[in-house]
């Protein structure tokens, strides 16, 4: 059966890691047959303190599924992630009320361990978000610890690993 | 001792702008030297751009004047202060940019020769959280408040486990009675003069 998935991505760089699990992302979900949107906060001038742009809230309430695609900095979501988010959970009526799940896929320079000690504020933000914005959405978390000290090897595996749920997703 | 504030909230009179008065009133009185960094007056631009990131990555983390400021400020603080008003279970996205991009390698942390992450914020020694929050206080609870886990915990990751920390919140904001905000002024007031 094939969905609308939301993809929200969140690193200034386009050739960052995180650029390359977004492609693992809309590779595996287009192969799943279902429909997918992009949505890259550094492109378009996304203005973290203003309403959403009105192109990204139609995307988002049409989304079944969407999938939060950013590095891990300070604990949570990068600044114009957790703006953003904000932003739409503040939208009078949820923004989210089609969506069934919310995935997020982040890297930490950490190890799940230190993740751990810091008291993951990231997970908890988006469980936020998802009361905030859905009616009953569920969450998947897929995250990559150590990115720093990572060999190509985990890497390329954990890239593998992305595309593989993302195909999965239902 | 060297006090910084920070805040960040927009210019409209409100309630986290009373607690900033209040709280930079209350440290000088003490004798301490208070610097404000209020982000919203300064302009401070919370998105990260491609330069900083690619930045953050040698040895040279801080490319902008602004977060150059910031840094000097940072590096003489010994005593800590956030305020803000809590949304989406945590802080501002104009507080959090401004960690992320102040609180670099080689400011906030370092490597020791094991490659282990050790504290550089070692001269912080109290780190002060105030915070207004639209839930009760149960909710927030619940929620594992965000925003006080990254000041209390993450950030003390970089200021060592002896830092110590406070958090003075006044929850259920929006119902709140005026003794009620009152009280919260109090509290701040009462709290910073112990330091």
């Amino acid at each position: 059966m094939s969905a609308e998935v939301a993809v929200v991505y969140a690193h200034p760089c386009h050739d960052s890691f995180t650029a390359a699990i977004r492609s693992r992302v809309v590779d595996g979900a287009t192969s799943a047959g279902h429909t997918v949107s992009v949505i890259d906060l550094h492109r378009g001038g996304v203005d973290p303190f203003a309403a959403p742009l009105a192109e990204h809230l139609e995307v988002m309430r049409r989304a079944e599924i969407v999938v939060l695609v950013y590095p891990t900095w300070w604990g949570g979501q990068p600044a114009v992630l957790t703006g953003w988010l904000d932003r739409l959970a503040k939208e009078p009526d949820r923004a989210l009320a089609g969506a069934r799940r919310v995935v997020a896929v982040t890297t930490h320079g950490s190890s799940k361990l230190a993740n751990r000690l810091g008291g993951r504020p990231g997970y908890h933000v988006l469980r936020a978000f998802i009361r905030a914005t859905t009616l009953q959405a569920k969450h998947t978390w897929i995250a990559f610890y150590k990115i720093d000290t990572a060999n190509e090897a985990s890497r390329s595996a954990f890239l593998d690993l992305v595309r593989q749920r993302a195909s999965a997703l239902r | 001792m060297q006090a910084t504030v920070v805040f960040a909230e927009t210019d409209a009179p409100a309630l986290e702008r009373e607690a900033l008065s209040t709280a930079v009133a209350t440290l000088e009185r003490a004798g301490h030297e208070v610097t404000v960094v209020d982000l919203w007056a300064e302009r401070f631009d919370p998105v990260m751009t491609a330069t900083q990131r690619r930045a953050y990555l040698t040895d040279h983390p801080v490319v902008s004047d602004d977060v150059a400021g910031y840094v000097e400020i940072i590096q003489r603080t010994e005593l800590l202060v956030f305020v803000y008003a809590t949304q989406l279970n945590t802080m501002p996205a104009l507080m959090k940019g401004w960690l992320e991009k102040v609180m670099v390698p080689g400011v906030a942390f370092q490597f020791n020769t094991e490659g282990k992450l050790r504290p550089a914020l070692t001269q912080v020694r109290h780190i002060i959280g105030i915070s207004t929050y639209p839930e009760a206080w149960s909710t927030m609870r619940r929620q594992r408040d965000a925003g006080r886990r990254t000041i209390t915990r993450a950030l003390r990751l970089n200021t060592g486990w002896r830092t110590r920390h406070h958090w003075i919140g006044l929850y259920s904001c929006p119902t709140a009675t005026r003794e009620q905000r009152g009280a919260f002024l109090s509290r701040i007031e009462h709290r910073l003069e112990q330091v």
